[in-house]
């Protein structure tokens, strides 16, 4: 199951990528569908499920300003 | 036709390395889309190159790619970063080897009750003294300081006269004060290494052509992360590619101050160019291009029609030099017929050329990239010897 981390803009969802291909955590940068942001036009990384967990506090630790996790399908 | 001989270095380099055209004419090809907006293949292709140039120049510099702003230039990096950091009734202290850059946004802020003073790079010009020169900088800083000081401005490099800022010692002044600190690294990015976060740079600046090897039409300033992006004024504002419902901009960087379309053409040159100075090294092009200098100063220096000046500093790339028999635009003409590419006049440093007394009248700048070669400051001592002069 692929779970979404929503980012203000793609800048910072390539550099979330980055920091959780540093710590062996593959995803993809996504663009948001407009329903799932509030703001309008934003940005996020898609990843294993298994692995939002590991992901947020890794975000969380490089002071990256997620916003929310949306767990999806497949 | 006569062969140029391009020593012009200073204003932007020439010419650039294969690489960088080959990233240039690659990212104009194949990433035509617009970055950060869209989510088809040349989009996204168009924000992954940027997202390399913001990670090269964070690595290079000692910052973090959510942290490098791309600009139209250095001059417009340098008004987004002094009029994003200065709040209302602020104090600056500026060097006294400023560019018009940094100056005149500086007297733009008047209207918004910003003062400033000019703290003395040197304890004397003519003798050298790198000790001396530190303490006569740190003393001037200190006396320059008032209740209202929140900044200070360093030019890294002049560019024109042999005078490089001691970084580390600006910086460590301005975190025991409490003051930003932004480095104009215009005549210095791709030849000196610059460490921003262990210098205490708030914010450093540079434009992709010069140093860095890129071509002409952007630059970054990368900030600190001790500053609190929502404090900064916005230059401009206009589409983001984020948070696109709000009328504001978004509250962080880099979309804050970054509105509109990037080029990403030329910021893949600048990533190519940092690539370049990296295999290079900047300490090998800082060395070559002292070198070159030296030698053409040394070459000067025997002709008696000619002055140099500051000539006990040493040189790192630029040599300033004065005719005796005529002027300065006449006789960078006769050199342009000469097919020497030299710039005249006050290279828009008038605070620097007030410094050595040459603001009436200018100077001509000779300056070396990687590269050039002694042929080539040979060529200029033969032109100079073949000018006919105006008496």
């Amino acid at each position: 199951m692929n779970c979404i981390i929503t980012l203000p803009s793609m800048t910072h969802a390539q550099n979330a990528r980055e920091r959780l291909l540093a710590h062996g955590i593959a995803s993809g940068v996504i663009r948001l569908p407009q329903g799932l942001s509030q703001e309008g036009c934003a940005w996020g990384i898609s990843l294993d499920c298994r692995h939002a967990d590991e992901g947020q506090k890794v975000l969380s630790l490089s002071n990256l300003p997620f916003r929310k996790v949306i767990r999806g399908g497949d | 036709m006569t062969e140029t001989v391009y020593l012009d270095n200073a204003a932007t380099t020439y010419p650039k390395p294969l690489s960088v055209e080959r990233a240039f004419l690659s990212a104009a090809r194949e990433a035509y889309g617009n970055a950060g907006r869209s989510s088809h293949p040349p989009a996204v292709l168009a924000a992954e190159l940027l997202y390399e140039c913001r990670s090269a120049i964070a690595d290079a510099f000692g910052g973090s790619p959510e942290r490098v702003i791309f600009t139209e230039n250095a001059t417009h990096g340098l008004n987004l970063i002094i009029k994003a950091l200065t709040p209302s009734g602020g104090h600056l202290l500026l060097s006294d080897i400023e560019h018009n850059a940094v100056l005149r946004p500086t007297v733009a802020l008047a209207e918004r009750g910003v003062s400033y003073s000019l703290y003395r790079t040197t304890a004397d010009l003519h003798f050298p003294d790198l000790t001396r020169d530190e303490a006569a900088l740190l003393h001037s800083l200190k006396a320059s300081l008032r209740p209202n000081t929140v900044g200070v401005i360093a030019c890294h490099r002049s560019n024109c006269l042999p005078i490089e800022l001691p970084l580390r010692a600006i910086g460590r002044f301005c975190r025991e004060h409490g003051l930003f600190f932004i480095v104009d690294a215009s005549q210095s990015a791709g030849a000196c290494r610059i460490d921003a976060e262990a210098l205490g740079i708030t914010a450093l600046v540079a434009p992709s052509h010069k140093g860095l090897y890129g071509y002409r039409g952007a630059g970054f300033v990368m900030i600190s992360q001790s500053v609190r992006d929502e404090i900064l004024h916005t230059l401009t504002e206009g589409g983001s590619g984020s948070d696109s419902r709000s009328p504001a901009m978004p509250s962080l960087l880099p979309e804050r101050l970054e509105a509109g379309t990037r080029p990403v053409e030329i910021l893949a040159s600048l990533r190519a160019g940092i690539g370049f100075t990296e295999t290079v090294g900047c300490e090998r092009i800082a060395e070559k291009e002292a070198y070159l200098s030296e030698y053409l100063k040394s070459r000067l220096l025997a002709l008696p029609h000619i002055t140099v000046h500051l000539q006990r500093r040493k040189s790192r790339g630029t040599v300033l030099f004065s005719p005796l028999d005529t002027d300065a635009v006449s006789l960078c003409a006769c050199l342009s017929e000469r097919g020497i590419c030299l710039r005249e006049g006050l290279h828009c440093a008038p605070l620097a050329h007030r410094l050595i007394g040459t603001e009436a009248t200018g100077a001509l700048r000779a300056s070396f990239g990687w590269f050039n070669s002694e042929s080539d400051a040979d060529a200029l001592i033969y032109a100079l010897r073949d000018c006919p002069r105006q008496r």
